[in-house]
């Protein structure tokens, strides 16, 4: 009876550690100062990271960017475009993760945050499913870049 | 297939009763091996549940209020909802796990197990909504909104909770009598929707399932798994009496 309760225990065991020892590993962290400074990766751009659109009416025009926003592996920048008070422009002026998983979130949700605060005109947008990390983190910047935005306009 | 399923748990009731009248039957060493294989199981998948958690992070993720606040949310999240699936599984009526635990015991596991996994998942949404807001840096008031609002899931996820607590309540002595059996099973079958609700939040929102097959390839596993005993031992026996029936 033992060596049978041993042998179903060591198989719950190595069930266990087989699981957790095939789950990717949390990627790597970035550097403390990653926050205030500028991001430590520079990742490749192959296309610039824009959206724009023609704006319903003139109006006077002022862009402003906001601060990195973090997550504990990513660091993010948006620049906004106002005209008027419509958002009429979003570029991702900075977007760095560290390991090949972040790169992968990062790149497959950038473009539709990105689209996506367009269409809202703020930044209430949509977490994109499977980057709630990066989504949050670009929510927070955008707010913060239109925030600067309508201090220049109201300046 | 809905009072089928009632008249089953009344005949446990009373099965349950009986049993405690006339004492537990003493267990066989076949009983007590199967205890502890099933023992096993379900302590190899809680610690690969909250080891999901660990490996994606855990407590070195904390550096702050907001963090801390969110990963304990994260664990609380993962730890309740396998509770949850356990709870399914104890009154499933699998023979098995009947026999191995005692018909005796397993109401009042069943009656703990479930308290725990709402107290729990409760602090799970509590946690979360507090870290984001106070990530967010806005208030309780609008963090709510925007999570019901602007994440995948999270508004049926939380319809299921409320479930949940339902459940738990009605199952209070005082209030399980006051509203009646019918309607207390009819709030307790809630629960199986409750679980299928918070089903999609988890792995479109769960940090630990973004870009990790294995991960998701395991919940989905541990998910179908007990769907899989729900639908053998709860649905299909009064289906398959009803076509025997109509035949």
């Amino acid at each position: 009876v033992n060596a049978r309760r041993a042998a179903s225990g060591v198989l719950g065991v190595a069930f266990a550690a087989g699981v957790l020892a095939a789950v990717k590993p949390r990627p790597q962290d970035l550097p403390a100062q990653a926050a205030a400074t500028a991001p430590p990766v520079k990742a490749p751009q192959d296309r610039p990271r824009v959206s724009s659109r023609r704006p319903s009416r003139p109006g006077r025009v002022v862009t402003a960017t906001s601060p990195y926003a973090t997550t504990p592996f990513t660091v993010l920048a948006v620049r906004v475009t106002l005209t008027g008070r419509e958002l009429t422009r979003v570029e991702t002026v900075e977007l760095a993760g560290t390991g090949a998983r972040t790169q992968a979130i990062n790149a497959r949700a950038e473009p539709i945050l990105r689209e996506e605060a367009l269409r809202a005109g703020s930044a209430d947008i949509d977490v994109v499913s499977g980057a709630t990390y990066t989504s949050r983190a670009y929510r927070r910047s955008l707010q913060a870049a239109l925030d600067r935005a309508h201090a220049k306009l109201r300046g | 297939l809905r009072r089928d399923a009632a008249t089953g748990i009344q005949s446990r009731i009373a099965a349950v009763s009986e049993a405690s009248r006339s004492g537990e039957p003493t267990r066989r060493p076949a009983a007590s091996a199967l205890a502890w294989d099933l023992g096993v199981l379900a302590l190899a998948n809680g610690v690969v549940v909250v080891g999901l958690w660990w490996r994606q992070g855990g407590l070195r993720e904390v550096h702050d209020a907001a963090s801390l606040l969110t990963s304990l949310g994260r664990v609380t999240g993962m730890l309740g909802t396998y509770l949850a699936l356990v709870q399914l599984v104890l009154l499933a009526r699998v023979p098995g796990i009947e026999r191995a635990v005692g018909p005796r015991r397993l109401p009042a596991w069943h009656r703990r197990n479930g308290r725990a996994a709402l107290l729990l998942l409760i602090a799970h949404t509590v946690l979360v909504t507090a870290g984001y807001a106070v990530e967010d840096g806005v208030g309780l008031r609008r963090e709510v909104v925007s999570l019901l609002g602007d994440y995948e899931g999270v508004l049926l996820a939380t319809i299921g909770v409320g479930l949940l607590v339902a459940a738990v309540v009605t199952s209070a002595g005082a209030a399980r009598r006051r509203i009646g059996g019918r309607a207390w099973r009819a709030v307790h079958l809630t629960t199986y929707a409750a679980l299928a609700l918070a089903f999609l939040h988890e792995l479109a929102t769960g940090h630990e399932f973004q870009q990790q097959p294995v991960a998701r390839a395991y919940w989905w596993a541990l998910t179908a798994a007990v769907a899989a005993v729900v639908l053998v031992t709860r649905v299909a026996p009064p289906l398959l009496r009803r076509v025997r029936a109509v035949r």
